[in-house]
């Protein structure tokens, strides 16, 4: 299909959605887990950035601007979706570094791990058993590639809070791979 | 049998997962690197957190699939976007490769 546009502003937020639909796609996809809930409030996102252009001064790269309306209309989604409270300002006690930390060495080739649908569903399962703030953080720092400033500002939080719930996502998440890869490791003759 | 970390190397676990990236505070990272001159155990955690990383960084270069028909759904609901007229012309389900 083809998108009629009738000023340069549309036809630059045309090639955005273009360039940046299909990874925030993927992060809504990991923050809500849910492929009708991300496509839901992907369009919503877009829909607030398309009526809010004329807000947009190029202060913030179009990139954070965007991530930031997704992931604020995805938080708020997942708001209204839980019965307890979501807050991203305090971390619970969930959130600290793993109890246990095995110290199993594992190493995975990278053409072994990424053809592998199996290690695929081991990374995707450790992502969704984190806690929204510390999910949030890891996704925008280590999959979409942003840097900590950047992801302070788009998830409105300090630099200083962003570090910590990335360490404490990375811990998190390497506990998971390593359960899952030491198993392999000791079953290998 | 699995061992776990030692007590005592816990309050270096925040560090060493930042130390990975270098996104560590020059005082902070110098104390790290001296400790794991000493500590096999925490190099073991350096390496398997670097390696963590290093998947879901790979992960993330691969395509992504969209719904099929989502541009369509959302340029309808765009006031001005409509489906008539043809300026710019998309196909759904592209692999991405914009950067932040």
């Amino acid at each position: 299909m083809s998108a009629s546009v009738s000023s340069p502003s549309q036809q630059h937020f045309v090639q955005a959605v273009e360039a940046y639909a299909p990874r925030l796609y993927r992060h809504l996809l990991y923050l809500l887990e849910d492929p009708q809930d991300a496509e839901d409030v992907l369009q919503e996102a877009f829909l607030k950035a398309y009526r809010s252009l004329d807000t947009f001064q190029g202060r913030a790269s179009l990139s954070t601007w965007l991530y930031r309306i997704a992931t604020n209309e995805a938080l708020m989604h997942l708001r209204r979706r839980r019965s307890t409270p979501l807050s991203l300002e305090a971390l619970s006690p969930d959130d600290g570094p793993p109890e246990e930390i095995l110290l199993t060495h594992w190493q995975v080739l990278p053409e072994q791990a990424l053809l592998s649908a199996e290690t695929r569903q081991v990374l995707d399962d450790a992502v969704a058993r984190l806690s929204p703030a510390l999910r949030a953080v890891f996704l925008l720092r280590d999959v979409e590639g942003f840097s900590t400033k950047e992801t302070a500002e788009i998830l409105g939080i300090s630099t200083d809070a962003v570090k910590q719930r990335l360490a404490r996502a990375r811990l998190r998440l390497r506990e998971a791979l390593t359960r899952y890869f030491a198993a392999d490791e000791e079953a290998r003759p | 049998m699995s061992r776990t970390l030692p007590p005592g190397c816990r309050r270096w676990l925040d560090a060493i997962a930042l130390y990975v990236d270098g996104d560590l505070e020059a005082d902070l990272c110098r104390a790290l690197e001296a400790h794991l001159q000493d500590c096999p155990d925490c190099r073991v955690l350096v390496d398997t957190v670097r390696q963590t990383v290093y998947l879901y960084r790979a992960a993330a270069r691969e395509p992504v699939a969209l719904p099929p028909d989502l541009h369509r759904r959302l340029f309808a609901r765009l006031p001005g976007l409509g489906e008539e007229g043809s300026a710019v012309g998309r196909t759904d389900a592209a692999p991405s490769e914009a950067a932040p």
